[in-house]
């Protein structure tokens, strides 16, 4: 089985954005965590739901897709897409039990 | 202490020492190295989505039921506040990044002993990210865990 390791990157970057984009989302706006819940009884069960599926979608959808002349370059903006994220999810918890 | 908690933090940290594993065989990779590194990755991924369905079941379970009020009336309810909540998200970042460090692995295969050195230098560096962040997690596991049993001891002295 060929594994297009450009469009699995790519998948796993939208998934990571997918998951910090939610998890500031729906604190903010109750009816996106209203949503989650509706989906999976459990906001985070319901993100994590989302998360496995946008990446299975993601990676479909790139599958045919030309693998990239560098993937050492991929892997690094994948490592800088993920510090970014984890700083948002870490940076708005802080922030908001700071201001609470 | 719940079973479940066990199950989580061990299949969690057996999957970050099974990056580790895939760290160490190639930081000098040959063939055999490179088809071990990727049946450890495989194994990691494995342990990492165990330890989410684990973790999840838990927090779903016991935590959300009574443990994260207890937190939250103790002395440190930031160890819920921020902790659990960076936490329960930021992990969900760990098996998507193990199966890239297996998917490249798998594709590439021997071509990374000599063709490749880079690429095999870039799956180094990500599968040792994932062994940091991994134990960082279970840092944070071990600050909710002293969350609630100070919030214990302030019940109980």
């Amino acid at each position: 089985m060929r594994i297009n390791t450009t469009a699995l990157v790519r998948s796993a970057v939208a998934t990571i954005w997918f998951v910090a984009v939610a998890a500031v989302a729906s604190e903010i706006y109750a009816p996106l965590k209203n949503f989650f819940v509706s989906v999976a009884r459990h906001h985070w069960t319901g993100k994590s739901v989302f998360a496995i599926l946008i990446f299975c979608v993601v990676y479909l959808a790139l599958y045919k897709m030309k693998e990239s002349d560098s993937p050492t370059k991929s892997i690094r903006g994948l490592l800088i897409h993920t510090v970014l994220a984890g700083l948002l999810i870490a940076g708005y918890f802080i922030w908001h039990y700071l201001s609470a | 202490m719940h079973f479940l908690i066990g199950l989580h933090a061990g299949f969690g940290e057996l999957g970050a020492l099974a990056f580790l594993w895939v760290v160490i065989e190639l930081i000098n990779p040959t063939d055999g190295r490179v088809r071990r590194a990727t049946k450890v990755a495989c194994f990691g991924v494995i342990l990492l989505f165990l330890s989410w369905i684990t973790g999840g079941y838990y927090y779903l379970t016991n935590y959300q039921v009574a443990v994260k009020a207890l937190i939250k009336a103790g002395p440190y309810p930031w160890a819920h506040s921020v902790i659990t909540e960076v936490k329960e998200h930021v992990f969900m970042f760990l098996p998507f990044l193990a199966i890239v460090v297996w998917g490249i692995l798998k594709q590439y295969g021997t071509a990374l002993v000599e063709d490749k050195k880079n690429l095999a230098r870039s799956v180094l560096i990500l599968a040792a990210f994932i062994f940091l962040l991994s134990f960082l997690i279970a840092g944070m596991g071990y600050l909710i865990s002293s969350g609630a049993r100070s919030a214990l001891e302030q019940k109980i002295l």
